[in-house]
């Protein structure tokens, strides 16, 4: 997964940010104390554990 | 702009407040596991007799005939608090020696809300979970634990932000999720460490805060409720402390009467250490997922019965109640606290991946490392961010 260049911060940052958004919208979602903002809530709390397994699991593949 | 002393004072400060609260932080993290789902470890503990079937309409039982027979029952104790359940119509009558017992001293019985029978079976056999958040909350320490731990959780939440900040000089010349499974452990775990950190970097960041909100929301609460009660007892200066209680139904009921969709959460009976000598505190909540989290008091004169509303609660402390199933992850059911576990499993593998890289080290080679790549990239970031 090495890159042959040198990345921008915009680049480096992206994905981590998005992610943070999701988190921060579930974490958001929780406050409305409604059916739907709970669930909404867990689904944008999975995606970081989502994002995390699929890594791991593509970085395996890649190196195997 | 990140210039290469600068990205060096963000490293340093990354590694030295983590180190610092590591620990600190692995026993929050592992004693917050069970914590998560503490309703159901109680429930699985306690074996709570069943209760009458729930019907809202159904009339409530004398809450002072509950009173009287916890009296009869310890009749060397007084009644300090009564709670009312949050799953089950069940009522608990909280007795204690003296106002200021500690925890160990406090006898609780439990009453059907509905029929108002004694529940002889349902004496707390366990206090796995009262000892595990009195760990989670001030390590056994009291009021200097507390304060540790909110020292430690500031530490924590500044080594966020500095590894935030790091990240990036870092990651320049690796894609996001990057995990070099082929090289030494050292690195994997420096993979391992990057990527489930910058991920779980957000949910981190609010459970940290929330920590420290937490752990602020005690002295501060005490505070203002010591200024209430101070305005409220002005009128009764010089005036001897009440002999009878009046009776608790009435206050209820009256507090019900001025209080409309809200429900009764728990009542303080008079004493001097917290709450007013000469009142019933009732404390009421609301009935929606955010409103349940808002607390709110009122005094009710044990002599006439008379009502004193308690100012609102001010607007940092409401946003601590707020913010409070931020930091727990109990507002959305077993799923969600599922995904609280494990995101907190999460962190404790970037907290021990995070001891093994700094006791792995070799003569700082990370920082030597870090050197090369800031001084080497210095003018490149600049350009990036100017």
């Amino acid at each position: 997964m090495n890159s042959p260049t040198a990345l921008s911060l915009s680049q480096i940052y992206r994905w981590p940010l998005l992610v943070g958004l999701v988190i921060a919208a579930g974490l958001g979602a929780a406050l409305s104390g409604n059916e739907a903002g709970r669930f909404f809530s867990c689904l944008a709390l999975g995606v970081p554990l989502v994002v995390i397994v699929a890594c791991l699991i593509l970085a395996l593949r890649k190196w195997r | 702009v990140l210039t290469a002393r600068t990205v060096r004072i963000w490293y340093r400060t990354h590694k030295w407040t983590s180190l610092v609260c590591t620990i600190f932080l692995l026993v929050s993290c592992i004693t917050g596991l069970p914590l998560i789902f503490g309703d159901e470890i109680n429930h699985l503990l306690d074996h709570q007799p069943a209760t009458a079937a729930a019907d809202v309409n159904a009339p409530v039982a004398s809450l002072d005939r509950m009173v009287a027979t916890s009296s009869q029952r310890y009749p060397g104790l007084k009644v300090l608090f009564m709670a009312w359940d949050e799953h089950d119509p069940r009522v608990s009558v909280n007795l204690v020696p003296h106002s200021g017992a500690k925890p160990g001293q406090v006898r609780t019985l439990r009453f059907d809300t509905y029929t108002g029978n004694l529940q002889e079976g349902s004496k707390r056999k366990s206090h796995f979970i009262d000892r595990v958040t009195r760990v989670h909350t001030e390590l056994f320490a009291g009021a200097f634990g507390q304060v540790v731990l909110g020292i430690m959780a500031v530490l924590f939440v500044i080594a966020l932000v500095s590894g935030f900040v790091v990240y990036g000089p870092f990651m320049r010349k690796l894609n996001f999720g990057t995990y070099r499974a082929n090289r030494a452990p050292r690195v994997k775990w420096f993979d391992l460490h990057n990527l489930l950190g910058i991920v779980t970097l957000c949910w981190a960041l609010v459970v940290g805060l929330t920590g420290v909100m937490n752990l602020l929301q005690d002295p501060l609460f005490d505070l203002w409720q010591s200024r209430e009660i101070h305005r409220v007892l002005a009128p009764y200066k010089g005036k001897p402390l009440p002999t009878h209680l009046g009776s608790l139904d009435d206050a209820v009921q009256t507090v019900r009467e001025a209080f409309p969709n809200t429900q009764i959460a728990f009542v303080v009976f008079p004493n001097d250490v917290f709450g007013s000598p000469r009142h019933y505190q009732i404390w009421t909540k609301g009935t929606t997922t955010l409103t349940s989290r808002m607390l709110t008091s009122a005094l009710i004169d044990v002599e006439s019965g008379q009502l004193t509303p308690m100012g609102r609660l001010p607007w940092y402390l409401r946003v601590v109640e707020i913010s409070r199933p931020l930091h727990f992850g109990d507002y959305g059911g077993l799923p969600l606290k599922i995904l609280w576990a494990l995101l907190d499993v999460t962190l404790i593998v970037v907290l021990v991946s995070g001891a093994y890289l700094w006791l792995s080290r070799r003569k700082t080679q990370l920082e030597e490392e870090l050197d090369v790549l800031v001084e080497s990239e210095t003018e490149k970031i600049r350009v990036a961010l100017e």
